[in-house]
């Protein structure tokens, strides 16, 4: 592989990294909060569907992300409903969300655009590519960082202020006392329930961010279960990076870098199916190297 | 004394009764509050939902045609209901009955069209062997996985899917393509007749799998109440902490419990392609290992529930189908129905009707 190669390998990186870092980050507030959120994929698709439906009909691709966030943080309240609220299992929930968005996404798309399968359309507007001013004249490293959507840039940013939310703000500190220790914060007299409703809609909020750039980031369009699994592969980022926002971040680099490597490798020799299987078999490794206890979680066989 | 003891006999029946009633009604509750959920979606896309149900129970239940539909869906729900209902009750989430139902399914196909000159009485438990055996090596990765280093296996059994699907598509299309399918797909030649079940229900395809798979069920409730391994199952499901401290080997329970969830759905994977496709055709789409597990959750987690929960949504789906053809409403509103039947099932709260929670405010 020579140099270009390589740097269409790391610029596709930074570019299916965004989605994943983004629905990361949302996973680590609600995981900080002591709530396993696997609902991450489902939250991801249906935003990803608004942000695209949204997009054609305005012709505006930042209307198209306002409907993807709107959508996901309303998902994430539902999810908060029900977890908190009525007290569902939250993992059963979440399997539940995902599949309830997988047929929502399916049958709105038929019953608005007429379409089964894919919606595609030229009218559909991505979002606009950002030409970095030093770094773009920059030989190689303009090739990788460059020319992204802007939401690239800002997956970084809001992992960093998320970083600086959770370790140098009150809500951080509430956030990490509720998960850590719900009765000993609950005496402390913050409000858990409030705590973990805000972690859920902000995951939603987040994960509304992933699916407008895997809706609009790049390809424009949208696909039934077009976030294949990537929702998933975020919580594993999150477990493994023990929700802290450094590791997540960099483990969902990996995952990216996975993915990038699975489609250059289809334009080599090795057959598609193989190269489609690396992240997921990275992430049964990751899984592996994450954690050497016990899971967490409770089911609950009621 | 006699009549006391008879009055006894009552009143414990009437109390079996009660007690049924009260794990049954949530789910009820559940099913109601989808259905309503769901017809405001239906009124939203421009159609009658009172007219979209009653063509979906039409299409479920009236006529030998669509009753053997049904019967046909529910087959294979049965045994990945089955199948997640093992693994559950010893405390491990398999959501990786649509792995394990697919490589099942491909090596079930492999024996039936490679062995030749077999007759049938022995052709058929060959390839019904296959496919247990293929199912269960697909669950012993995420078994041991979760086992030896403690990973989630809700996640590792869901990848395990996707590389399934691949892995599949990669065998039949490299390896073992037949002819004659026409567009994107592709597809391993016919098993051979040796290999394929029979019609209980001629001309429909409802096979003598759907008998098996409630006797099945039938003995993996003996399994559970009476003998000793079934005991084991349910206290580590329940406590696996406590299972140590009574000298029951977690490992061991939970690998085995892991390994036959596996082989269940492998079966299932393996019955759907001799009793009715035939030959294995990639790429494999399969959403019937996540519907076992609402299958599962509609049974409450009891094998002879899991045949009701199957049957519930066996009809569900031919009846989605029958919806389509005759009204245009897309039969995607049966996988909404479905997200909304178990969201609503495991909201305890929303579902119970003696309100009250006991664990307080720090959930």
């Amino acid at each position: 592989m020579n140099a270009v190669g390589i740097s269409q390998l790391l610029a596709t990186t930074v570019r299916m990294t965004t989605p994943l870092v983004l629905a990361a980050t949302g996973g680590a507030f609600s995981h900080q909060s002591g709530v396993w959120n696997i609902g991450l994929e489902g939250m991801m698709l249906s935003a990803s569907f608004a942000s695209v439906g949204c997009s054609y009909l305005t012709a505006d691709p930042w209307v198209g992300v306002a409907a993807g966030v709107i959508t996901g943080a309303s998902l994430g309240f539902v999810m908060a409903l029900f977890v908190l609220r009525f007290r569902a299992n939250e993992i059963i929930a979440g399997l539940a969300l995902n599949m309830l968005c997988e047929g929502l996404t399916a049958y709105l798309m038929m019953t608005f655009f007429g379409t089964r399968g894919s919606f595609v359309s030229a009218r559909i507007v991505g979002l606009p590519t950002v030409q970095l001013p030093i770094i773009k004249e920059v030989p190689f490293i303009g090739g990788v960082l460059s020319g992204h959507s802007p939401l690239v840039y800002l997956s970084w940013v809001l992992l960093a202020v998320a970083s600086y939310m959770f370790y140098h703000t009150h809500f951080g500190l509430n956030l990490r006392a509720v998960g850590e220790h719900p009765e000993a914060a609950n005496a402390a007299g913050i409000s858990v329930v409030r705590t973990r409703y805000t972690a859920l809609i902000l995951a939603g909020v987040f994960c509304g961010l992933a699916g407008a750039q895997l809706g609009l980031g790049f390809l424009c369009m949208f696909a039934e279960g077009m976030t294949s699994g990537r929702g998933l592969i975020a919580f594993t980022a999150v477990i493994f990076g023990r929700a802290v926002p450094c590791l997540v971040g960099a483990a969902s680099l990996l995952f990216g870098f996975a993915e990038a490597l699975g489609i250059v490798l289809q334009g080599l020799n090795m057959p598609t199916q193989f190269s489609m299987m690396v992240p997921y078999m990275l992430t049964i490794v990751i899984l592996v190297l994450a954690v050497r206890r016990r899971p967490s979680y409770v089911l609950s066989q009621n | 004394m006699t009549r006391d003891v008879a009055l006894g006999r009552q009143r414990s029946a009437v109390k079996v009764f009660t007690s049924m009633l009260r794990s049954i009604l949530p789910v009820v509750t559940a099913v109601l509050a989808a259905l309503a959920a769901g017809a405001m979606l239906i009124l939203i896309s421009g159609h009658n939902p009172l007219v979209a149900y009653l063509e979906l129970f039409r299409g479920a239940f009236i006529g030998r045609a669509n009753l053997a539909n049904t019967l046909q869906a529910t087959t294979p729900l049965l045994y990945t209901g089955l199948s997640f209902m093992i693994a559950f009750r010893a405390g491990i989430f398999n959501s990786g009955g649509d792995g394990q139902l697919m490589v099942g399914a491909l090596a079930a196909t492999v024996a039936g069209v490679l062995i030749r000159g077999w007759p049938a009485h022995l052709h058929v438990p060959l390839a019904m062997g296959a496919g247990i055996l293929a199912g269960a090596v697909w669950a012993l990765v995420p078994a041991l996985v979760r086992l030896r280093y403690g990973a989630n296996e809700i996640i590792s059994t869901m990848m395990m899917n996707f590389v399934a699907l691949y892995l599949t598509d990669y065998l039949v299309q490299n390896h073992f393509k037949g002819s004659g399918v026409i567009g994107t797909t592709a597809a391993t030649p016919r098993i051979l007749a040796s290999a394929q079940l029979a019609s209980i229900m001629p001309p429909y395809l409802v096979t003598a799998a759907l008998p098996a798979g409630i006797l099945l069920a039938i003995l993996l409730h003996a399994i559970l109440r009476r003998t000793v391994y079934g005991y084991e199952i349910n206290i580590t499901g329940t406590n696996s902490t406590v299972a140590e401290y009574a000298g029951i080997s977690v490992f061991r329970v939970m690998l085995t419990a892991m390994l036959v969830s596996g082989g269940v759905a492998g079966l299932g994977g393996a019955t759907l392609i001799m009793g009715v496709q035939k030959r294995f055709v990639t790429p494999f789409v399969s959403t019937l290992g996540l519907n076992g597990i609402i299958a599962c959750l509609l049974g409450r987690n009891r094998p002879l529930g899991v045949v009701v929960g199957a049957f519930f949504l066996g009809a569900l789906q031919s009846g989605g189908l029958f919806l389509q053809y005759r009204t245009f409403v897309s039969e995607r509103i049966i996988l909404v129905l479905s997200g909304l039947i178990i969201l609503f099932v495991t909201a305890t709260e929303l579902t119970r009707f003696s309100g009250r929670t006991e664990e307080g405010a720090t959930r």
